[in-house]
C-alpha cells in the first residue's frame, strides 16, 4: 500500500474574474521512504496540490471539487478537522519557499518549535524545551539554547530555513511536504539545506514530496518526478527515465531549453531551445491538450479532446496523443 | 529599545514646544478682550487700561509669551484671570473626570471591537461581516455629541432612575459616578468602536494570510491557537497604533461630551475659559491636554516596542 | 580591443546609523575595491551570493548612486567628474534592464508611452519619426507592435520583460547592465529572452554586464566572469577557465552546487558550512576564510589580491588552489 495515493485531485478557485481551474484530475501516489519531485511552471498548480494534502488552501475561494486523498489508509479530505490536526505537523509536516515570511516575526524560535512537541506529544515546557534544543542542534544551529531566545529576525534565511525545517521534522513525520525550500536561498546555502533535508529524513524514514522549479534539483535529490503543467499532470516517471528518454513535448522542450554548464565550452554557443508562446491563464476554458498551442507536433485531435494518462511503461506515463 | 524612548522623548519636548507657540499665540487671536467682556460695554477707557496692566495684558505679545513660558518651566501654568486660582490645581482637581470618562470609553470600545472585528475578519465576507459593513458606517459617521444626546433623552424618559443631575466623584460615590459618566463613555465608546472593529476587521484579514499563519496551521495548530496567538498578537501591534492616534478624537470628543452630561471635566473646564477669554486658563488646559495625547502615544511607541521584537531588538 | 568601459578600484560604502542622534557607528562594506574592464561587444557575468554587492556594483556604473571611491572610464572618460548635463549624454550609452520587470515599470503609461519616454529624455526623435522608432523597437525586442497601447499589466512577465528591454534600447545604448534580467522568469520564457539578449547583441554591437546567480545561465551568455564574494571579486576569468578550472575555493564550492539535471552525473557537492558574514563588519583578511576549507593562519590576517593565474584568469587566494 502506497503510504501516500492522490486520486483525480481537481482545486477550484472561484474569484471575480471567474473560475480558476488551478488542479484538474490530479492522480499519484508515494511510497515509503520515497522522494518524489514536483516540477513545472509557475502558476501551474503545484503548491495547490500540495497544500490541498492538508487541506491548507484558503477555503472560500478555494474549493476542491473532486478527489480522494488517501493517507495510511485514510481519506484526508473526509477526516473531521481535529483528526486532521492531529495529522498535520505529526504525520505530515510542510516547509515553505519563504524563510523571511514563514515564521511569526513576534515569538522566539524556541517558542514556535517547541509548539509542535507541545501539541502532539502533549509535553510540558520543560521536556518540550529540552527537545528544541536537540532537533535544534539536529539542524546543526549553532549554540541553539542561546538561539532558543531569539526572534526570527535575528536570523539568516538559512538559519531560518533551518527553523522551519526543525518544525517540520520535530515529530519525525512519515511525509514531509518541501513547496520550493531554496528557492530564496543562494546556491552554496541552498546546497546545506538539501543536504540537512536528505540526510534528516533519511534518519527518520521521512518520504519527501519535493516541489522546486529547478530540474537539476530534482534530478540530483528525487527518484520519481511528476511534471505538471496548467493544473494536469502531463508526464510522471523514474528520474532516470524522464531525463534520459522524455516523451512529452513539453517535457522535451523544457530540458532542452536550460542552460547546462559545461555545454557551452564542449560545444560551442549555440541559441538555446525555445518553447514557443506562454502559459495559458487558468480561467480560460480550453477543450483539448492545454500545450496544444504551444506545441510544435499538435494534430487536429489535440485541439479538440484532452489526452488521457498514458502508461509506455510500469513506472512512466505520459498525457499526449503522440502516444496514445 | 533604550535609544528608541529617548528619541521619542526628545521629540515630544519639541513638540510641546512648537505647540505652546501655536496655542498661545491662537489663544490671543481669539476675538473680543476678557477686560472688555468683563467689565461690559458701560466701562470707561481707562478702567480697561487698569485692569490690564493689573493682569499684564499691555506687555508686547512676545514678552507674554516669554513670561508664560518661563513659569511653565517652573511648573506654574499661571493663575486663572476670572477664578483667581492656579490654573494647574483647577485642572487637576478636574482631570480625574476626563481620564476616567477616556478610558472607560476606550475599554468600552475595544471590548465591543475586538469580539466583532474578529468575528468579522474570520468569517468574512458571510452575512454578519456584510451585516456590519454599514452598521460601521453609520457609528463612523454620526458624531459622538449626538449620541449623548440621545442617550439623555433615552434615559431620563425610560430610566429615570439612572438619570443623575449631580455629579460625584469616584472615591466619593462609586455608584453615582458611575451613573453619571457611564452613559457619557458609552457616547464616546460607539463611534471609537466602530473605528477600531474595522482596524481589527483589515487587520487580521491580512494576518491571516500571511505565510505564518499558514504555518502554525501546518504545525496542527487549533484555529483557537493559530488566530488567538499567532494571528491576534500581530494585530494588537496594528491596533494600538490606532489607539494612540484615536486619542486624539477621543479627547476632542470628550469636550463635548462633557458638556452635554454636565460633567465636571477639563473639556469642560476649557470651554468656559474660551466663553470667558480667560487666556491663562485656555492655554493650560490645552497645553495640558495636548501633553497627555503626547504622553499615551509615547506609551503606545513603547508598547509597540514591547510587543514587536523586531523594534525591540534592532 | 578597445576597452569599452574601464573600472578601477571602485569602493561603495553605506554609512550604518545608530543611536539618539543617529550618528554613524560604521559602514556597510557593500562594494570594497571592485576593478575589472569590459571590451566592446564583450559579456561581463557578475556572480555571488545574495548581497554581495552586485547591484551596488552596477549602480555605481551608472552612478544611480554615488561610488564613495574610484574610477569609472566609459570610452575613455573618467565619469566620476561628470556634471549631470555631461552624465545625461553619457548615461543614455548605458542602460540597465532589472529582474523585476513589473517593478520597474510605471503601471500608469503605455507601453509606447514607457518606450518613447526613454526616446523623449534623451531628445532623439520626435513625431513620426519617434513614432517609426517605437515600432522598431517594438518589434525588435519581439513584441506585437499592435500592442502598444497597452499596459504593463496586461502582459505577462516574459512579455514585461521584453518591454524593460525595449526601453533600454530606446535610447541606442552601447552598454546594458542587466541585473538579474532572467531571474524571475519560467524555465521555458527564461530562454527566450537569454535567446532575444544575444540576437540584440550581435545585431547592435552591445556590450553585456549581466548579474545573476544561476551559474549555467552565466556560463551560456557570459565571455568573462567575476566572482564576488563580500564586496570584493575574488576570481575573475574567461567562461572556459572559470568552469573547467576554478581556483578559488568559493568558486570551487558555487560550481560543486549546482545541481546537474543529468541524474547520473553524481554531484560531488562541496557543502560550505556557515552563512555569508555580514558586510557591515566583514572579518579581516580574507572575507572568505570564515567558511573556507583550506584556511591557514595567514588568511586571517593578510587581504589577498587579485592576481594573475596564468593567462586571463585572476584570483584572490593567498594558495590558489587547484
Ligand atoms: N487564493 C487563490 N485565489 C485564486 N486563485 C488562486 C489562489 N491560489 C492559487 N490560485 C491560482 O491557482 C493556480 C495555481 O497556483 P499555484 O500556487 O499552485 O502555482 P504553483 O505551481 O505553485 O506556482 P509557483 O511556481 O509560482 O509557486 C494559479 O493560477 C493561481 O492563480
Ligand atoms: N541604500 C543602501 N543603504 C544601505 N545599505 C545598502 C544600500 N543598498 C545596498 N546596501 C547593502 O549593501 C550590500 C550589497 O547590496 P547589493 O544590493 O549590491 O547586493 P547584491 O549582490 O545585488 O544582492 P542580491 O543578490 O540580493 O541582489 C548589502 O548588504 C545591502 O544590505
Ligand atoms: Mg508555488
Ligand atoms: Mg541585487
Amino acid at each position: 500500500m502506497p503510504l501516500l495515493d492522490v486520486k483525480n485531485l481537481s482545486v477550484n478557485f472561484n474569484t471575480l474574474e471567474g473560475t480558476v481551474r488551478a488542479v484538474q484530475g490530479v492522480s499519484f501516489s508515494l511510497k515509503k521512504r520515497e522522494i518524489i519531485g514536483i516540477v513545472g511552471e509557475s502558476g501551474c498548480g503545484k503548491s495547490v496540490t500540495v497544500r490541498s494534502i492538508l487541506r491548507l488552501i484558503p477555503m472560500p475561494p478555494g474549493e476542491i471539487s473532486e478527489g480522494r486523498i488517501m493517507f495510511n489508509g485514510e481519506n484526508l479530505l473526509a477526516l473531521d478537522q481535529k483528526r486532521l490536526r492531529g495529522i498535520r505537523g505529526s504525520n505530515i509536516s510542510m516547509i515553505f519557499q519563504e524563510p523571511m515570511t514563514s515564521l511569526n516575526p513576534v515569538f522566539t524560535i524556541g517558542n514556535q518549535i517547541s509548539e509542535t512537541f507541545k501539541v502532539h506529544q502533549k509535553m510540558n515546557k520543560q521536556r518540550a524545551r529540552k527537545a528544541t534544543i536537540n532537533i535544534l542542534e539536529k539542524v546543526s544551529i549553532p549554540s541553539p539554547e542561546k538561539r532558543f531566545e531569539e526572534y526570527p529576525h535575528q536570523l539568516s534565511g538559512g538559519m531560518r530555513q533551518r527553523v522551519m525545517i526543525a518544525i517540520a521534522l520535530a515529530c519525525q513525520p512519515k511525509l514531509l511536504i518541501a513547496d520550493e525550500p531554496t528557492t530564496a536561498l543562494d546556491m552554496t546555502v541552498q546546497a546545506q539545506i538539501l543536504d540537512l533535508m536528505l540526510q534528516l529524513s533519511d534518519q527518520f524514514d521521512t518520504s519527501i514530496l519535493l516541489i522546486t522549479h529547478d530540474l537539476g534539483i530534482v534530478a540530483q535529490t528525487a527518484s520519481k518526478v511528476i511534471v505538471m503543467y496548467a493544473g494536469k499532470i502531463i508526464e510522471t516517471g523514474s528520474v532516470s527515465s524522464i531525463f534520459k528518454h522524455p516523451f512529452h513535448p513539453y517535457t522535451i522542450g523544457l530540458i532542452k531549453s536550460l542552460p547546462r554548464m559545461g555545454l557551452r565550452s564542449q560545444y560551442g554557443k549555440k541559441p538555446l531551445h525555445e518553447i514557443p508562446g506562454i502559459v495559458p491563464s487558468m480561467n480560460e476554458n480550453i477543450s483539448g491538450c492545454w500545450f496544444a498551442p504551444r506545441c510544435d507536433q499538435s494534430m487536429d485531435i489535440c485541439r479538440k479532446v484532452a489526452p488521457l494518462q498514458k502508461y509506455i511503461d510500469s513506472d512512466h506515463s505520459v498525457s499526449c496523443w503522440l502516444f496514445n | 529599545m533604550y535609544t528608541f524612548i529617548v528619541r521619542r522623548l526628545l521629540l515630544a519636548v519639541f513638540v510641546l514646544f512648537c505647540l505652546s507657540i501655536i496655542v498661545f499665540f491662537a489663544v490671543h487671536m481669539i476675538p473680543g478682550d476678557m477686560v472688555q467682556v468683563m467689565l461690559g460695554p458701560a466701562a470707561t477707557k481707562e478702567a480697561i487700561a487698569a485692569l490690564r496692566k493689573s493682569f499684564g495684558l499691555n506687555q508686547p505679545l512676545y514678552v507674554q509669551y516669554f513670561l508664560w513660558i518661563l513659569n511653565l518651566l517652573q511648573g506654574n501654568l499661571g493663575e486663572s484671570l476670572r477664578m483667581g486660582a492656579p490654573v494647574l490645581d483647577a485642572i487637576i482637581s478636574r482631570f480625574p473626570v476626563t481620564l476616567e470618562l477616556i478610558l472607560l470609553a476606550m475599554g468600552l470600545a475595544l471590548l465591543i471591537a475586538f469580539p466583532i472585528g474578529i468575528i468579522c475578519a474570520v468569517k468574512h465576507n458571510s452575512w454578519f461581516d456584510h451585516l456590519l459593513r454599514p452598521v460601521s458606517v453609520i457609528g463612523l459617521s454620526v458624531p459622538d455629541f449626538w449620541w449623548a444626546v440621545i442617550l439623555i433623552i433615552v434615559i431620563s424618559t425610560y430610566f429615570p432612575q439612572f438619570y443623575i443631575v449631580e455629579y460625584m466623584g469616584f472615591f466619593d460615590n462609586f455608584a453615582v459616578n458611575l451613573k453619571a459618566i457611564l452613559p457619557a463613555a458609552i457616547a464616546l465608546g460607539i463611534t471609537m468602536s466602530a473605528v477600531i472593529i474595522r482596524f481589527v476587521r483589515s487587520s487580521l484579514i491580512e494576518v491571516l494570510q500571511t505565510d505564518y499563519i499558514t504555518t502554525a496551521r501546518a504545525k496542527g495548530l487549533s484555529e483557537t491557537v493559530t488566530i488567538g496567538k499567532h494571528a491576534l498578537r500581530n494585530t494588537s501591534t496594528d491596533v494600538l497604533t490606532i489607539i494612540g492616534l484615536q486619542m486624539g478624537a477621543l479627547i476632542s470628543g470628550a469636550v463635548l461630551v462633557e458638556v452635554v452630561f454636565g460633567l465636571p471635566g477639563v473639556g469642560r473646564l476649557a470651554l468656559d475659559a474660551v466663553r470667558q477669554r480667560d487666556y491663562p486658563m485656555v492655554q493650560g488646559t490645552v497645553l495640558f491636554m495636548a501633553s497627555f495625547f503626547i504622553f499615551i502615544n509615547l506609551l503606545v511607541d513603547i508598547l509597540y516596542g514591547i510587543l514587536d521584537p523586531r523594534i525591540r531588538i534592532s | 580591443m578597445e576597452n569599452l568601459l574601464q573600472v578601477n578600484n571602485l569602493k561603495k560604502y553605506f554609512p550604518v546609523k545608530r543611536g539618539v542622534f543617529k550618528r554613524t557607528f560604521g559602514h556597510v562594506y557593500a562594494v570594497d575595491g571592485v576593478s575589472f574592464h569590459l571590451a566592446k561587444g564583450e559579456t561581463l557575468g557578475i556572480v555571488g551570493e545574495s548581497g554581495c554587492g552586485k547591484s551596488t556594483t552596477a549602480r555605481a556604473i551608472l552612478r544611480l548612486t554615488e561610488p564613495t571611491k574610484g574610477e569609472i572610464y566609459f570610452q575613455g572618460q573618467n565619469i566620476c567628474k561628470l556634471d549631470s548635463s555631461r552624465m545625461k549624454s553619457i548615461r543614455k550609452k548605458m542602460q540597465m534592464i532589472f529582474q523585476d520587470p513589473y517593478g520597474s515599470l510605471n503601471p500608469r503609461m503605455t507601453v509606447g508611452n514607457i518606450i518613447g519616454d526613454s526616446i523623449d529624455i534623451h531628445k532623439l526623435y520626435r513625431g513620426n519619426r519617434k513614432k517609426e522608432r517605437i515600432v522598431y523597437i517594438m518589434e525588435s525586442v519581439e513584441l506585437n507592435p499592435d500592442q502598444i497601447g497597452r499596459y504593463p499589466h496586461q502582459f505577462s512577465g516574459g512579455q514585461r520583460q521584453r518591454i524593460g528591454i525595449a526601453r533600454a534600447l530606446a535610447t541606442e545604448p552601447e552598454l546594458i547592465i542587466g541585473d538579474e534580467p532572467v531571474s524571475a522568469l519560467d524555465v521555458s520564457i527564461q530562454a527566450q529572452i537569454i535567446n532575444l539578449l544575444e540576437n540584440l547583441q550581435t545585431r547592435f554591437g552591445l556590450s553585456y554586464i549581466i548579474i545573476a546567480h544561476d551559474m549555467a545561465v552565466i556560463e551560456h551568455m557570459c565571455d568573462r566572469i567575476a566572482v564576488m564574494y563580500l564586496g570584493r571579486i575574488v576570481e575573475m576569468a574567461d567562461f572556459k577557465s572559470l568552469y573547467g578550472n576554478p581556483l578559488h575555493p568559493y568558486t570551487q564550492a558555487l560550481l560543486s552546487a549546482v545541481p546537474v539535471i543529468d541524474p547520473d552525473t553524481e554531484g560531488k557537492t562541496i557543502i560550505l558550512k556557515g552563512d555569508v558574514p555580514s558586510p557591515i563588519n566583514p572579518p579581516p583578511g580574507c572575507h572568505f576564510h570564515t567558511r573556507c576549507i583550506h584556511k591557514k593562519e595567514e588568511c586571517e590576517q593578510k587581504v589577498p589580491h587579485l592576481k594573475p593565474a596564468g593567462g586571463d584568469h585572476f584570483v584572490a587566494c593567498h594558495f590558489k588552489h587547484k
